[in-house]
């Protein structure tokens, strides 16, 4: 029985060792493409065998007849209308030998690349790894008998989602735009907010096998270019096989991987993300997800959203006491109600006591145990409403609130005071959305405080994370920085949102 | 490891440190409202204790009291309390009490014995209002049920506060009357619930809950009835509202009542000529609030002359008051002791023992500031030709 624990024991230990071990490094030994078109086609059909879509083409190049050629793309990442229109209808309706004549010294690829092809985009490639790169990518690229360069277009089209609106950052005012998982079209909403050649984008491609591109992002002369550095650094470090999401990248790079205070913000809302750059943050795009993340994020900033700055100051600034208000609520509403309930009955107004005191009268279990029930019920519904298809959805949603709020106090086993309670923690924690599962877990601990010494567990047990997070960095900066070292100035824009002219920009 | 360890002993500390660790639910709790205090035969203490069944509050359907009550004696008060737990079915929560009363048999032989524990005990609450029933127990007063409110206690604590309006009783929190009973030169004065004419009251409203209890030193002496209670109010300046019935010119028996906005008093002490004279300064605003003549009073001199007739009124309380202080009860239950241990503490000293015989041979010098502020709604009264 314990060797089996300590076996187990021994493969978690050792686990991320065999992984590394396990994964074949790319060749990194560079195939020089062969003159002879049979051989590199029999290596290209070698190398995608039994990768479906790989498509090759052979046609005559008019210019040349005595070279044969074909063209080859993978199936579904190429626009055929595009290739056929702009690449191979010139190549085989032209002829311009005449002209050539004159000037012999061109390169077959390089003849057909400026005289020839109309493609927007094209180039040479040497070596048969960049052929298949390339390929990967969704370029065609055209093999020339005899040629020792081939040469690639850029004819990538695939099925996107278009432009809508995100759905977990809905605004009342302000753009209604989200990204949408092209990084190309990620970098253009940007790029159209901020004309200026200071905006930067520094490009990395990222697993092994993914090859997945990122892009940092950044505004030159504002950010600060240590931020820049240690960004790219920590990127460059990534080992992985794959970057399905901006959320693999969010765990390699944290400051503190055990944390749970998320220190990198993630936005799906262009406006928001030029805002932080504008502030001195770094955006990190990632191809394949609509998420970016910025650093350093802040504890700050979850208070803060980008409606604050489109609406006046008074009102931006009431939302923002609302906010902190409710994650206040949110972790300490149900402790602090047990710890009433079973400690503290004296500081209860008399007539709620005894209000209390009725409906706590029928219920066979302890305020605590009440209380845990009632959060984990909550977070069942909640997890369910998020995972059901939509129409389904609203059934679970149905049976959360109506059958289960009122049946649950008509049987006696919760008391009406507590379904309040649990309900006006959940409304709070989706106000505070980014937090919900660091405010999850820092509601139940403080509940076990709280059911073990009551309000001085509560005090403490924040005390403890006032301390923690104190500690907290993001990218080298405190994470509650305007507070925790104060800083007079950048308090204007916390709890108080002061007018925009009152707000000078951060360089950090 | 070591940091494991230092953690580990710092939520051991958490646990163990607290002072009161007392994890109770409330519905494991007899919620008291109510704490009535007797002496028996031997001496005994005799505890009532006037619960709350939560079960028969807020729910529909359910007629009468929602109040239980438990007695037990016992030696000490203390005593009676836990003993009151071995009938009751489960512990007794004094966290909310609202009201402590005091038989008129503890009150005639000595609150001492009794007070010590409402001022010890950690969970007593200090807003519990204390007062004395006047010739009846304390458990025959938190029997009797009440017919609007659920809570008997709750009914009679709400009806003290409304003598606010009218000036008869004395609010007073148990926080207060221990200051009181404690400060040098001072007696305590609590109000009074006394029968009204049944010989066994079944409700509240057989009862009035007006009128005061003067202690000297920890002995009840006597009561001030109605008039008299606010007489002493007007003294110590706790007059905070009330009705003065007085004539207008001329027609002595059709009465104007003057409603009491503010009142306030100065209470001082001088030795003039090597004779302590004690001085009262009353101010009162007052609006009219009746009138049953059909004249008009609102003119600068008839304001005036109901100016002076509240004046009038006013000295008229306080001198009567005075008078049972000194001559009946030859008590300084107003606090003039603490104005002389204040104002001349060495002679203070010399006098101490003897201030009460003192006082009762004061001279005392009374005056009255009345004025009408406003006259309600309408100036002269409508009059039908």
């Amino acid at each position: 029985m314990f060797r089996k624990i300590i076996g187990m024991m021994k493969y978690l230990k050792y686990s991320p060792v065999n992984r590394h071990s396990l994964t074949p490094l790319p060749e990194e030994v560079e195939e020089k493409l062969s003159l002879d078109i049979g051989v590199t086609k029999n290596r290209l059909e070698e190398i995608f065998h039994h990768s479906q879509g790989f498509t090759i083409r052979s046609f005559k190049i008019k210019t040349y007849p005595k070279n044969k050629a074909f063209i080859c793309y993978v199936k579904g990442l190429v626009d055929t209308d595009t290739m056929e229109l702009n690449v191979i209808k010139p190549l085989m309706n032209e002829d311009i030998s005449h002209y050539l004549a004159l000037k012999t010294s061109k390169t077959i690829a390089n003849t057909l690349i400026e005289e020839i092809i109309t493609s927007v985009n094209a180039f040479s490639l040497q070596s048969l790894n960049q052929v298949v790169e390339h390929l990967l990518k969704g370029y065609a690229v055209i093999i020339i008998d005899g040629s020792p360069s081939a040469v690639a277009i850029f004819v990538t089209d695939w099925e996107t989602r278009g432009i809508s609106e995100p759905s977990a950052e809905m605004v009342l005012r302000g753009p209604r735009e989200g990204f949408n998982e092209n990084l190309a079209t990620n970098i253009t909403m940007i790029r159209r907010k901020v004309k200026s050649p200071k905006l930067k984008f520094e490009f990395i491609t990222r697993g092994i096998y993914s090859k997945t591109d990122l892009a940092i992002c950044y505004i030159e002369g504002i950010a600060n270019h240590k931020i820049v550095e240690e960004v790219k650094s920590r990127i460059e470090k990534i080992n992985i096989d794959a970057v399905l999401e901006s959320g693999y990248i969010e765990e390699f790079i944290d400051d503190q991987p055990f944390c749970i205070f998320p220190t990198i913000g993630t936005t799906e809302k262009p406006d928001v993300v030029v805002g932080k750059i504008f502030e001195g943050r770094v955006a990190i795009l990632c191809d394949g997800t609509p998420f970016v993340l910025t650093v350093p994020h802040l504890f700050v900033e979850h208070l803060q959203t980008s409606e604050d700055y489109y609406i006046k100051w008074p009102f931006a600034s009431i939302l923002r006491i609302i906010r902190f208000l409710a994650l206040l609520l949110t972790t300490v509403l149900p402790a602090a109600y047990v710890a009433m309930q079973t400690f503290h009955h004296e500081i209860i107004p008399f007539r709620l006591f005894l209000s209390s005191a009725t409906a706590r009268e029928p219920i066979p279990i302890s305020s605590v145990t009440e209380a845990f029930m009632m959060i984990v019920i909550f977070k069942l519904i909640q997890e369910a409403g998020v995972r059901m298809p939509k129409p389904v959805g609203q059934a679970v949603s149905i049976i959360g609130a109506i059958v289960l709020g009122q049946a649950i106090v008509e049987a006696g086993v919760a008391s009406p005071l507590m379904v309040i309670v649990i309900a006006i923690t959940a409304i709070s924690s989706f106000i505070v959305s980014a937090l919900e599962n660091t405010a999850f877990i820092i509601r139940i601990l403080l509940l076990i405080l709280a059911s073990i010494v009551g309000f001085y567990g509560i005090v403490f047990g924040l005390i403890v994370i006032f301390v923690y997070m104190c500690n907290l960095r993001s990218f080298g900066i405190e994470y509650l920085f305007p507070f925790a070292p104060t800083s007079v100035e950048d308090l204007k824009d916390t709890f108080i949102r002061t007018p925009l002219w009152m707000l000078l920009i951060k360089r950090r | 490891m070591k940091k494991i360890l230092l953690f580990i002993i710092i939520i051991l500390q958490i646990i163990t440190l607290p002072g009161c660790w007392n994890q109770r639910e409330i519905n494991d709790l007899v919620i008291a409202l109510a704490l009535g205090v007797d002496i028996i035969e031997d001496k005994q203490i005799q505890l009532t204790v006037q619960a709350v069944i939560p079960r028969k509050l807020g729910r529909d359907g359910v007629e009468g009291s929602a109040a239980v009550t438990y007695t037990e004696t016992g030696k000490t008060i203390f005593e009676a309390l836990r003993k009151v737990a071995t009938v009751s079915s489960h512990k007794i929560y004094i966290g909310h009490i609202q009201l402590i009363v005091f038989g008129e048999s503890v009150a005639m032989e000595g609150i001492q014995r009794t007070i010590d524990f409402l001022e010890r005990d950690h969970e007593f609450r200090r807003q519990a209002v204390p007062i004395v029933s006047k010739g009846m127990s304390a458990k025959e007063l938190l029997e009797i049920e009440s017919i609007y409110e659920a809570l008997p206690a709750v009914h009679i604590v709400n009806a003290l506060k409304n003598n606010e309006h009218v000036g008869f009783s004395r609010n007073l929190i148990l926080m207060d009357a221990f200051e009181e009973y404690n400060t040098i030169g001072h007696h305590l004065v609590l109000g009074t619930i006394s029968k009204a004419e049944k010989e066994n009251p079944q409700y509240i409203r057989d009862l009035h809950i007006q009128g005061t209890g003067v202690f000297g030193k920890d002995r009840l002496i006597g009561y001030l009835g109605p008039y008299e209670t606010r007489g002493y109010l007007w003294i110590v300046g706790e007059v905070k509202g009330g009705i003065l019935v007085v004539p207008p010119r001329g027609k002595p028996d059709e009465l104007i009542g003057m409603e009491i906005i503010n009142a306030e008093s100065k209470m001082d002490v001088e030795i003039v000529d090597g004779q302590m004279v004690l001085k009262v300064h009353i101010k009162e605003e007052g609006n009219i609030g009746d009138q049953q003549n059909p004249k008009d009073h609102t003119d600068p001199a008839g304001l005036l002359h109901l100016q002076r007739e509240k004046e009038k009124l006013i000295r008229m309380e306080v001198t009567r008051v005075f008078d049972i202080a000194q001559n009946d009860f030859q008590v300084d239950f107003f606090g003039f002791g603490e104005l002389v241990y204040r104002k001349y503490p060495k002679l203070w000293k010399e006098i101490q023992e003897d201030w009460d015989e003192i006082f009762t041979n004061c001279p005392i010098e009374i005056t009255v500031e009345a004025k009408v502020e406003r006259t309600g709604q309408i100036l002269a009264p409508s009059i039908s030709d």
